[in-house]
């Protein structure tokens, strides 16, 4: 093993190209103004590409088709290791219920796949025709289905990582149930690409919900739901979404169920006496994919918020009266199991003030895109956790040499 | 692979060879430890040592002559209450009675305890299985409770002063009743058609200070068409001596029971106090070495049964009135672990009209009476029973019952220390009496025992 | 002369002033020393592996096991954290003259959040009180392994315990919402958070699972679930083992996701009714089926399931009618293993697991492996994730027997693995599959989670024994082998 080289001066892009280029194809390897771009096929050649990356000192941000790329603390990557050439689905074990997906691989490209058995990963992420599945992982990104059916940890069964050391290692495996040795993976997730590049992804999946009924209802106030949410989270209704929406003019409550039609029928009665006065209508469950609008506005400052659900509505009304205070717009939609993504559009001020005032009421929050200027006026991660130390630690021997997405993470890991 | 289980040497065992318990007992435990939340010192301690599945192993431990016969091994088996709830949850039929009282007999015979706890067993066992030294001793003691002496040493706080055993004998000891002297006759007519001849044991603590429940006893079998013998050559059935360890007494009580009930020539031999009766019914296998009674006791304790389970035998026959009450029935550990008795009786109470049961929480935990473990160790069994008395109180029952003496002074003597005496404590026999005689509810909770035979 | 089997090259006992820093640590009344009290600490549910400690203590309070940890930090020596004892990979066994720590009498249950699902306990909670808790709002805490009357959160957690629900409810670590950890240097640190995605690595997900080998948990926070409206079992008896997993393997292909699905083969059967007498019908393969969800669904579900047991050549079907018998047929199931002592003086449970589509050929050639060397193998398996329980019988009596019997387990994973699945579904790896994980991870698999297990326990006092396949020190890096600094000195020796 080469001990780390001795880095008298920094490598200069185009020194650098040509030995990347040997490595994944000259066609494969691009140079950018201030960055090489290079495309592997292989978890070899990224363990090669590490390799080199670590000997000289270069910082890497693995990436798919760059989505989320903003989220979390500037990196200046001097390699940007693209996932899109890696992005076959492996296998689909349709009747063990699982499947191996390259990391490269769009999360639409992978579910049209597995819908060919009735199956699909349980999850429903931002951008899912050109979001990768490894940076989907790598930001735990996950959407409304996930109060029915948990997160990205609760979906995955196994993985190949490799670290920045070039050791391309496997955790987990194919099976569903499995205790044999750490959850790497679980450490890998959400983990935004600072302890290794994640190459390939086994699921566990889930038969398609192919009937379905979504509901809405509107009030002048979050405060007016308090009650039916609570009927409804109690009720033996379960929901495959579950959401509220609401910004300074309007407020409204979707929730779409799976169930046969008899039971749908039986739940609308149900759903109706929770929610009286308030009335209670089906509507379109396009109206569940809103969440991405909040991420398309350029500009807004975008935070994610989690709570625990009891404290859902007396949050977002106290958010709506600061922001009416403050003379901000803003945009929420909060799921059912309390996580909220919140968008903001005011001046810097404004926006920073209000991440200081949600901090106290909310158990995190995140500002997952914030405008350049105001990266250095507040802590984007909000994270004062006991264990950072320990994160410190992981990070430290994973990465020793601190080449992936350095500063990126909490604490600036 | 070196991971074998490890072989000891042929190590001679610490037991005696006189009945050590017997490999074949403590090789069906596999250890999965599913005794342990079953275990009332294993809930109050949470140590190994004091649970089914430590004492199993450190008997084994010894058999296998890994370790000694000590006062530390003494010390955990002394803490065992026998209450068997392990035998009801282990999955795999480990009969721990027949590891744990050869165990205590072996430890009686091969360890000397001190002076002072020497003299005090000596003391329980010269006293409570003889019901003429009990009546004798009964006296005085009637005189202390009636006297406003007993109120006096306590409000003094005289008991806090004693050493623990004292005290808690003294704090056990129930009412002396003034029918301390009543006996049972010797023969009961049947009160309809006979449909049995049935003997009926009249225990030692049981027919001195609860002789109104002999008497309910002997009343309610004889509604229900049985002629009941008495016999007056019985003597304690010896399950004290059994459970603590002291074996010969025990021997030499147990043939004398099965004499005195054989010379009745009954079909059937009831008994009304839990601890007794899983005795009784294991006679066959205390006396299976001795050629000459092996037989004898087989064939007694065949014809053993709790009163509960003898009435659910028989078609109800008398009438039941209503007794609007609400009770908690509380299970006897030698009821319902021991003899696996649970249905019988609360099919009888469900007989009864009008009457509510409930069923008090962590009913399967000992309430800590355990035969004399409250007058042993009466700091775990106030524990327990402090445990047991919180649990019944959330059922809001005006009455608890019971199927055995000794729960009865465990109850009534935990209530008191909650100052909730008010509550009274019954032995299930005591309601179906009362509801086949007409007694009404209010008379039955706050009305005179009837210790005699002729009331109706 | 106590009998140790030293794990650890440098065992050493005890001193006297190690022992007094315990007692200060968590109160004489908190520590046990005595050789025949520490017998019974010797092992847990894995009988085979026997090693005495050094000492016991029985912490009551998060500060004493910081304490008690502390003071093994000081002095490097190893400790293993203990539940009930109930693990059946032999993880709370002891390091050999090392410290036990017993988490029995941190027992209680800190707070009950109905509205927001989740419960607050402490590591010695029995995981079958959880749900007694939360039963009355209509609640119940989902993993439910088979020893859930008398197994604790905190071994749950260690193992990431399973049970027969988790096809649909998930594991230990779906419902681990928040951990309090104290760190093997005696720090004591938190893992999550009630609400969800707390910022940073997912601590919590590493630590549920690992066995014990990272640290010591102090506080659990578990998410509960809303109760099912109905919940109906169905019972079919087939002719083979066989023929019950084919019909498995069409519940799943119809889209269908039961909330459990077992197998008991004959052998399985006979020990479970003589254990509880649930009445099983006698046959070749037991098919025990649950669906639960809303009344309307569930009705339709069983009506299709019962289809595809009739398809597939089910002799008999029963459907419980009540709660009652409902509990009676999971009773049966659920003492299986114990039960087994019933109809074998000894036995040995195996936990592999494989995909689903395998289990007809995978038990077949169980049969034969097992008829090769005269042994009987019962069959218990959650059918619906492939999680397989072979109980080999054996009797310890006979000379060698039980050389073959470990032999025969041991085979039988290499066949699980061999097949795509993994050497445990649930019980862990412990001691007893140390070896075995070597087979299934690769070198750079191993060093990768080595690089974990040294940022929490570089001194390797934290169970240390245990999972992976030999000692690593926590200078080893991973790739290609390079020598430890201490093999350069000349000081050690790898063999």
């Amino acid at each position: 093993m080469p001990k780390a080289a001795a880095r008298t001066l920094p490598l200069a892009l185009t020194d650098a190209l040509p030995p990347l280029a040997a490595i994944a194809g000259a066609e494969h390897a691009h140079l950018n103004d201030d960055s090489i771009s290079i495309s592997p096929a292989n978890a070899g050649q990224i363990a090669a590409i590490l390799g080199f990356a670590r000997e000289h000192g270069l910082a890497v941000t693995p990436t798919g088709a760059g989505t989320k790329l903003d989220w979390g603390n500037p990196v200046a990557p001097r390699i940007r290791l693209v996932l899109d050439r890696m992005n076959a689905l492996r296998e689909h074990s349709w009747q063990d219920m699982t499947c191996g997906v390259e990391a490269g691989c769009t999360w639409a490209t992978m579910q049209t796949a597995l819908a060919r058995h009735g199956q699909m990963v349980a999850l429903d992420p931002l951008w899912p025709a050109r979001a990768t599945v490894g940076g989907i992982v790598a930001t735990n990104d996950g959407g409304p289905l996930r109060i029915r059916y948990g997160s990205l940890r609760d979906l995955i069964i196994g993985m190949t990582v490799v670290l920045a050391d070039g050791t391309i290692a496997r955790t987990g495996g194919k099976v569903v149930k499995n205790v044999a040795g750490y959850d790497l993976h679980k450490l890998m997730t959400g983990s935004f690409g600072t302890l290794g590049v994640i190459a390939g992804v086994n699921f566990r999946l889930h038969p398609l919900e192919t009937q379905s009924r979504t509901w809405t209802a509107e009030a002048a106030d979050p405060s007016h739901f308090e009650a039916p949410l609570h009927a409804l989270l109690d009720s033996y209704i379960i929901p495959s979404g579950l959401q509220i929406r609401i910004d300074a003019q309007h407020c409204a409550l979707d929730l779409r169920v799976a169930a046969t039609p008899a039971c749908l029928d039986e739940h609308a009665a149900e759903l109706t006496r929770f929610f009286a006065p308030i009335s209670i209508c089906e509507s379109s469950e396009t109206v569940l994919g809103v969440r991405q609008n909040l991420f398309d506005q350029s500009g807004s400052v975008l935070l994610k918020a989690s709570l625990l659900p009891s404290r859902i509505c007396s949050v977002l009304s106290q958010l709506r009266a600061w922001s009416a205070a403050e003379g901000t717009e803003f945009t929420a939609v909060a799921q059912g199991n309390g996580l909220v993504d919140i968008a903001c559009k005011a001046a810097s001020d404004a926006s920073i003030a209000l991440i200081h005032r949600l901090r106290p009421q909310c158990s995190s929050v995140v500002a997952l895109q914030l405008p350049a200027e105001l990266r250095n006026r507040i802590d984007l991660w909000g994270c004062s956790s006991s264990a950072l130390p320990l994160m410190r630690e992981i990070k430290r021997r994973f990465d020793p040499e601190r080449i992936l997405n350095p500063g990126r993470f909490i604490g600036n890991i | 692979m070196s991971h074998a289980t490890i072989q000891p040497e042929g190590r001679p065992s610490s037991f005696d060879p006189h009945h050590p318990p017997e490999k074949q007992y403590i090789d069906d435990c596999v250890h999965c430890g599913f005794c342990l939340p079953a275990c009332p010192t294993y809930v109050l301690w949470g140590d190994e040592m004091d649970s089914p599945r430590g004492r199993i192993y450190m008997i084994k431990k010894a058999a296998q002559g890994e370790a000694p016969l000590d006062a530390r091994f003494r010390t955990h088996m002394d803490n065992c209450l026998g209450c068997m709830a392990c035998m009801t949850a282990c999955p795999s039929g480990v009969e721990y009675n027949k590891i744990i009282e050869p165990t205590r007999a072996q430890i009686e015979r091969n360890l000397s305890r001190s002076a002072g706890e020497s003299l005090f067993r000596k003391l329980l066992f010269a006293t409570f299985p003889h019901p003429a030294r009990l009546r004798l001793l009964a006296i005085p003691l009637r005189i202390y409770q009636k006297s406003g002496l007993r109120a006096l040493t306590h409000a003094i706080g005289i008991p806090r002063l004693l050493p623990k055993r004292f005290a808690a004998m003294e704090s056990l000891l129930p009412e002396v009743p003034s029918s301390v002297f009543s006996k049972l006759p010797v023969s009961i007519p049947p009160r309809s058609a006979q449909r049995r001849r049935v003997g009926m044991l009249s225990g030692c603590v049981q027919q001195v200070f609860f002789p109104h429940v002999n008497a309910a006893t002997a009343r309610v079998l004889a509604a229900e068409g049985c002629e009941v013998i008495i016999p007056r050559e019985q003597s304690c059935c010896g399950a004290l001596m059994v459970h603590s360890g002291v074996e010969d007494g025990a021997v030499a009580l147990a043939k004398k029971t099965i004499a005195a009930f054989e010379a009745a020539d009954v079909d059937t031999i009831v008994i009304n106090s839990a601890g007794c009766g899983s005795t009784m019914k294991e006679y066959g296998h205390l006396l299976r070495d001795d050629s000459a009674w092996a037989a004898r006791a087989a064939a007694f304790s065949a014809k053993c049964r709790d009163i509960s389970e003898i009435l659910s035998e028989l078609e109800p026959r008398a009438h039941r009135h209503p007794l609007k009450l609400r009770v908690a029935y509380h299970d006897a550990c030698h009821l319902q672990h021991a003899q696996a008795v649970r249905e019988q009786p609360r099919k009888l109470l469900a007989g009864i009209p009008e009457l509510e049961v409930a069923e008090i929480p962590e009913g399967s935990l000992c309430c800590g009476s355990a035969g004399v473990y409250n007058l042993l160790s009466p700091g775990t069994a106030n524990q327990l029973g402090d445990r047991k008395v919180d649990n019944l109180l959330t059922t809001s029952a005006q009455a608890v019952l019971s199927a055995n003496p000794g729960c009865l002074l465990q109850l009534m003597n935990g209530l008191r220390r909650r100052g909730m005496k008010a509550i009274p404590a019954f032995h299930m026999i005591e309601l179906l009496d009362a509801s086949i005689r007409g007694v009404s509810a209010e008379t039955l909770l706050h009305g005179d025992k009837t210790a005699t035979i002729e009331a109706n | 002369m106590s009998q140790c089997e030293s794990g650890n090259l440098f065992a050493t006992m005890l001193t006297a002033a190690q022992i007094a820093e315990l007692r200060a640590a968590v109160g004489p009344d908190g520590l046990i020393t005595g050789e025949s009290q520490l017998q019974t600490y010797e092992c847990d549910g894995l009988t085979n592996f026997r090693v005495l400690p050094g000492a016991v203590v029985l912490p009551r309070t998060a500060e004493q096991v910081q304490a008690a940890v502390r003071v093994c930090a000081r002095h490097k020596i190893p400790f293993v954290s203990r539940g009930a004892g109930t693990g059946l990979s032999g993880g709370a066994l002891p390091a050999a003259a090392g410290v036990v720590i017993s988490l029995a009498r941190m027992n209680r249950i800190l707070e009950v959040n109905i509205p927001d699902r989740y419960v607050v306990v402490e590591p010695g909670v029995i995981n079958a009180h959880v749900t007694q808790r939360v039963a009355p709002s209509g609640y119940f805490y989902a993993p439910d392994p088979s020893s859930q009357s008398v197994c604790t959160i905190g071994g749950n957690v260690a193992e990431n315990s399973g049970g027969a629900h988790c096809l649909k409810y998930g594991f230990t670590v779906t419902h681990t919402l928040a951990l309090d950890v104290v760190l093997p240097n005696g720090d004591l640190v938190t893992f999550g958070s009630p609400a969800l995605d707390a910022p940073g690595y997912d601590l919590a997900g590493v630590f549920v699972g690992s066995e014990g080998t990272l640290g010591v948990t102090t506080k659990i926070t578990l998410r509960i679930v809303k109760r099912p409206e109905v919940v109906q079992t169905l019972l079919a008896a087939f002719a083979s083992p066989q023929a019950a997993g084919q019909t498995v393997s069409d519940i799943i292909a119809a889209g269908m996701l039961p909330s459990a699905m077992e197998i008991m083969d004959t052998l399985a059967i006979e020990a479970a009714e003589a254990a509880v007498h649930a009445h099983y019908p006698m046959c070749g393969g037991l098919l025990l089926v649950e669906l639960d969800g809303p009344a309307i669904d569930v009705a339709t579900l069983m009506h299709e399931t019962r289809a595809l047991c009739e398809k597939n050549g089910a002799t008999e079907i029963r459907v419980a009618q009540s709660e009652h018998e409902r509990m009676l047929v999971w009773k049966g199931r659920k003492a299986a293993f114990a039960a087994m002592g019933r109809i074998s003086p000894n036995y040995i449970v195996q936990d592999g697991v494989i995909p689903r589509t395998a289990l007809p050929e995978v038990l077949t050639e169980i049969d034969r492996m097992a008829a090769a060397v005269n042994l009987r193998v019962a069959n218990v398996f959650h059918a619906g994730d492939g999680n397989l329980h072979p109980l080999v019988l054996y009797d310890h009596a006979i000379a060698g027997q039980e050389e073959i019997a470990i032999d025969l387990s041991y085979r039988i994973l290499h066949l699980c693995v061999d097949k795509g699945g993994s050497i445990t579904g649930e019980h862990g790896v412990g001691k007893e599959k140390q070896q075995a994980l070597g087979y299934m991870f690769s070198e750079p698999d191993l060093a990768t989670m080595q690089l974990i297990r040294c940022a929490f326990d570089p001194d390797s006092i934290a169970n240390p024994d245990k999972v992976f396949p030999r000692a690593r020190l926590c200078a080893d890096r991973p790739g290609p082998y390079a020598p430890h600094p201490l093999e350069t000195a000349g000081v050690a020796e790898i063999f």
